[in-house]
């Protein structure tokens, strides 16, 4: 086990020195961040000014070097439109962020795992299938135009929910189920495919022939074995969570990373948008090593196996 | 009670299939034919007739779908963007599906340290949110519209190359790949003649899932405003356009998210389907 948690431990540094790398010939490599963030009729004295302020006037391997072992010491740089720190620009917008996807997680989880779980039950009847045809419908619908939606029915027409701002749970509701439908249309297929698949199990017509009920019969013996498979897709929607996020958070003017993230993009502030793809590839890769290491902690099988 | 045997799903098309794969066609068929009349910059703009709505919402039939906030026609914007929208999404579903396998391929021919760095990219590809990376790059390279496709065409790359891999893996120990070794074929001949037809019904499937998602992606970027730039629309852009004038027009928003909704909603009916038909293996 020590073996196997060092190993995954490796690979997680391995994959965030991999993206800091990345990151940082990405978004240099592509544009002179001077010539993007100021005007391009811009005196030659000010680039230079500018280029100094932010070190650009070094070569490429010694601004990386500088760049990791700022980033060693938790200095992400300067946000180039007002100079602030950009771990604290960043970082005063997380809460707000993590409210809404946190909330968002829980609409998916109980959507998913309710409407999943009917149309298994009801397998091949017209609920069934009027729930699966409601569920490809949920991912189709693209999340801002979802939004555009929701705000033109309730927010303009019936004028019930709040279409912009975080000020109180109303302002929550809307935003929540942009995010969430099509996390939770995608687990209510999946837990409806694993509930389907572990129905079959021998140990499921055991159980039966021993004359339990129904009711015993699901929720002590498929529900069990669906639920692990299902866990894992939970941990795969993060990801989704997060971009779902960007999105629409700048439709309904959500004050969080995601709306920082467009905003920091459009006016090409180079330290603010590095530190987002950290912060996001930092929480991911995390998140993937917790789940890595549950289920080697839970699956003797897959500790010893080597790649999936 | 005697054991049931769980019965093949029927070989018959359910009919939603059809109509999901009509409008794809219908939609195809409109972008092409309507590129031979209408480009992006040929759309006259009305300014006494600005904010018109479409036809049976108070509108006329100069102007069946109603005007924007330019006074242009909404068919004729609707008809480029979903050109714009439906190239973005076709090429860049392909550029990501060849790239994609030529990695996996490549990673699972050499076995050993370039398997390992290229699955390592793969790992990290698939950990990150695409849109993040995406955004990052487009903002800092400007916005072009080759590169605009290119970026895009970068989505989804990890899966075909797992995919592919993994697939590979196995047919190069087959008996087929052995035999052409050994009567002397060389590894393009192969991985390219042999192997490639061989894995390739899953690797259609995993394009068909893909191809609504890139789609998606476009449209989202397009949205915010920092993909498809004008006087080139898309799908994504009008939406965004559309969306300033919610309260007074809502047509010039929901008209195109309507019609992007029904080709997503469509493009994964056909993806469901092409996957029960090709794919052995049923996945969830």
């Amino acid at each position: 086990m020590i073996l196997f948690a060092t190993g995954k431990l490796v690979r997680a540094a391995l994959a965030l020195w991999l993206v800091a790398t990345l990151s940082f010939f990405a978004l240099r490599m592509a544009g002179d961040p001077a010539m993007a963030f100021l005007p391009p009729d811009a005196p030659a004295v000010q680039v230079e000014q500018f280029k100094k302020k932010w070190n650009l006037d070094q070569p490429l391997p010694s601004q990386y070097a500088a760049y990791l072992v700022n980033i060693a010491q938790g200095d992400f740089g300067r946000s180039f439109s007002d100079g602030r720190p950009a771990s604290k620009v960043v970082g005063e917008r997380i809460p707000k962020t993590l409210l809404l996807l946190g909330a968002s997680f829980a609409f998916i989880v109980v959507f998913g795992l309710t409407l999943g779980s009917l149309a298994a039950l009801a397998h091949n009847t017209f609920l069934d299938r009027a729930i699966m045809l409601i569920t490809v419908m949920g991912y189709s619908i693209p999340n801002f135009f979802l939004g555009l939606l929701l705000i033109l029915t309730f927010a303009v027409q019936f004028r019930w929910l709040p279409s912009s701002g975080s000020d109180g749970w109303q302002a929550l509701v809307l935003p929540v189920i942009t995010i969430g439908t099509t996390g939770g249309a995608v687990v209510a297929r999946f837990v409806r495919a694993a509930i389907l698949d572990a129905k079959t199990g021998p140990h499921v017509r055991a159980a039966r022939s021993r004359g339990l009920a129904e009711r015993t019969v699901f929720l002590g013996h498929i529900a069990p074995n669906a639920a692990l498979p299902t866990a894992t897709v939970l941990g795969l929607l993060l990801g989704g969570l997060v971009a779902g996020g960007v999105v629409t958070e700048t439709v309904f003017a959500w004050p969080g990373v995601g709306r920082l993230t467009v905003t920091a993009v459009a006016e090409r502030n180079l330290a603010v948008v590095q530190t987002i793809v950290l912060l996001v590839a930092a929480s991911m890769i995390t998140a993937n090593l917790a789940v890595d290491l549950l289920y080697g902690w839970l699956d003797p099988r897959v500790r010893q196996g080597g790649r999936r | 009670m005697f054991e049931t045997q769980t019965v093949p799903r029927p070989a018959k098309t359910p009919r939603i299939v059809f109509c999901a794969l009509a409008f794809l066609a219908g939609l195809f068929v409109v972008a092409l034919l309507s590129s031979f009349f209408v480009g992006p910059s040929d759309i006259p703009s009305d300014l006494r007739a600005r904010l018109e709505p479409p036809l049976f919402f108070g509108g006329s039939w100069a102007h069946p779908l109603g005007t924007d906030e330019l006074g242009r026609d909404m068919l004729m914007r609707l008809l480029v963007s979903i050109r714009t929208s439906l190239l973005v999404a076709t090429l860049g579903t392909l550029i990501g599906a060849v790239l994609g396998t030529a990695v996996g391929m490549v990673a699972a021919s050499y076995s050993g340290i370039v398997d390992d760095a290229l699955m390592t990219l793969v790992d990290v590809q698939a950990s990150l949110p695409f849109i993040i990376i995406a955004l990052a790059v487009i903002a800092f390279a400007g916005p072009g519209f080759w590169l605009f496709i290119l970026v895009v065409g970068l989505y989804g790359w990890e899966r075909y190359a797992r995919i592919a891999r993994s697939l590979t893996l196995s047919a190069q120990e087959s008996g087929y790949a052995r035999a052409t070794a050994h009567l002397g074929g060389g590894s393009f001949r192969i991985y390219v003649r042999h192997i490639l037809p061989n894995i390739a019904s899953a690797l259609l499937v995993a394009l068909t899932v893909n191809f609504p998602e890139t789609m998606l992606l476009e449209t989202s970027l397009s949205f915010l405003g920092l993909g498809v730039q004008p006087p080139d629309t898309s799908l994504g852009t009008m939406i965004g356009d559309g969306r300033t004038y919610l309260v007074t027009a809502w047509w010039i928003a929901v008209v195109p998210g309507v019609v992007l909704s029904l080709s997503a909603l469509s493009a994964s009916l056909v993806g469901d389907w092409c996957r029960d038909v090709l794919d052995p293996v049923k996945s969830p």
